[in-house]
């Protein structure tokens, strides 16, 4: 058993290691050319992720205690905390992550928060830091709670979430290319990150893992990095390195199409449909846009044929 | 205080990695025409631009578009190119005293942008851009 009154949340442990690791990229980067970073973009990046503590510090007690209400009135078992139980709480953790991540790109409530880490254009380590300030006003706790339900205590959950948040720092990185053939079939490497990241048609929407990529295969969302250079940042890119700017602007964005909707179905529908969505269609969501892009591919594989 | 210290450290962090990357990165980024329709091609690929007005600092341009209730908009990001198609719900006011055209947007995180043009004549290629997304109740147009 581990006494769970010893554990540390690990992130904020290794707070340190996320700065010395940007800086040790950067000058990589600068000497091999694997890389570009932007002064501006770079310390918006960290600051976000500062502010993401900060706020996370402010908020995280209560969610806390949420947690620990609902794991002394309704849960089933109580599984200890043996060295195995951190185990399956790390894996069943990351299985949360991917339907929460898969969320927090499909239901525009949870992307208006998720949004700040895919502001950038860049994609380097100092984007892993660029997170969100706003998750607290979005339903996305509420998906971690069968865990506890199921016996698992919220110190581990919290841990093995530590332990997730650290995975996935160094896989935000253009220097690394590919890793060996069975990593990348299991893992959530750089490659498959950086096609999450990219704006391009086919690679919208995919691979939502956080350690285990097996997640995206087995439902339906994996795409591998392709020669087609990812390009990075949003469909709609920002025009801003205000952080408060940044953390928000999305909810800004909602709370206009409230204002302009005539009826409640569709403000319903403009905080549960995904991103892109209208009520007269004027916009395009991620699957609009893939759908186009494989059409115009059909179409051009059709008149190569032809020609041939 | 451990907090309010490793807060200030952060901080301090922040201005290292920034000032590093400036020293590393140092060129400035400037747009030309062709990266104007690059930075289109990837982001508006369904676009075809007729007519690209470049301001002086070459790091705005406007772009007239086969779409007539668009134009496209397209500024130095950092390092990095970012794309707007307009319309004229987009836009707030446009005001053009002798080279220079000030517009304010209907854009949360992009509110206005001053171009300033070399001479009269790429002033009023750049106005009849803004023209053509049918702006012409705009302010002093």
């Amino acid at each position: 058993m581990i006494d769970l009154s010893t554990l540390i949340e690990p992130s904020k442990a290794f707070g340190g290691g996320f700065i010395l690791f940007v800086l040790i990229e950067m000058v990589y980067a600068a000497r091999k050319g694997t890389a570009r970073f932007e002064a501006k973009d770079t310390a918006t990046s960290i600051f976000m992720g500062i502010g993401s503590t900060v706020v996370g510090g402010i908020v995280g007690g209560g969610l806390y205690f949420i947690a620990m209400w609902v794991w002394q009135e309704y849960r089933i078992t109580d599984l200890g905390s043996p060295l195995w139980v951190f185990i399956v709480a790390f894996i069943a953790y990351d299985f949360v992550y991917y339907w929460l991540h898969r969320f927090g790109h499909t239901i525009r409530w949870m992307w208006a928060a998720h949004v700040i880490h895919h502001s950038s254009q860049h994609y380097n380590l100092s984007t892993a830091l660029r997170q969100t300030w706003t998750a607290f006003l979005t339903p996305g706790f509420v998906i971690s709670l069968p865990l506890v339900i199921l016996g698992i205590h919220p110190m581990i959950i919290i841990f093995v979430t530590g332990l997730n948040l650290i995975y996935q720092f160094w896989f935000h990185t253009e220097t690394i290319d590919k890793m060996p053939a069975w990593f990348e079939a299991i893992m959530n490497t750089p490659s498959h990150h950086r096609v999450h990241h990219a704006t391009n048609p086919q690679y919208l929407d995919r691979n939502h893992a956080g350690v285990f990529i097996i997640w995206d295969k087995m439902f339906g969302t994996f795409e591998p990095e392709s020669d087609e250079k990812p390009i990075y940042g949003l469909i709609n890119n920002i025009g801003t390195f205000n952080p408060l700017k940044i953390a928000t602007h999305e909810w800004v964005s909602i709370f206009k199409d409230w204002v302009k909707a005539d009826n409640w179905a569709d403000r319903i529908k403009y905080l549960v449909m995904p991103p892109g969505w209208s009520p007269d269609g004027s916009r395009k969501t991620s699957k609009m846009l893939r759908s186009e892009w494989e059409k115009a591919q059909t179409a051009k594989s059709l008149g190569n044929k032809a020609t041939e | 205080m451990d907090q309010i210290f490793q807060l200030a450290l952060s901080l301090v962090a922040i201005v290292l990695l920034a000032l590093l990357a400036k020293i590393y990165w140092p060129k400035p980024w400037t747009l030309d025409k062709d990266r104007v329709r690059r930075a289109f091609d990837r982001s508006d690929y369904d676009v075809n631009i007729r007519e690209i007005c470049l301001d002086t600092s070459n790091t705005a341009a406007l772009a007239k578009l086969d779409d007539t209730d668009a134009i496209g908009y397209a500024f130095a990001f950092g390092d990095r190119v970012t794309c707007r198609r307009l319309t004229t719900d987009d836009i707030k006011s446009i005001h053009s005293k002798e080279n220079h055209i000030d517009i304010k947007f209907s854009d949360y995180t992009l509110n206005s942008r001053d171009f300033d043009f070399a001479d009269s004549a790429r002033c009023q290629a750049a106005l009849d851009v803004l023209s053509t997304i049918k702006a012409g109740d705009k302010d002093q147009l």
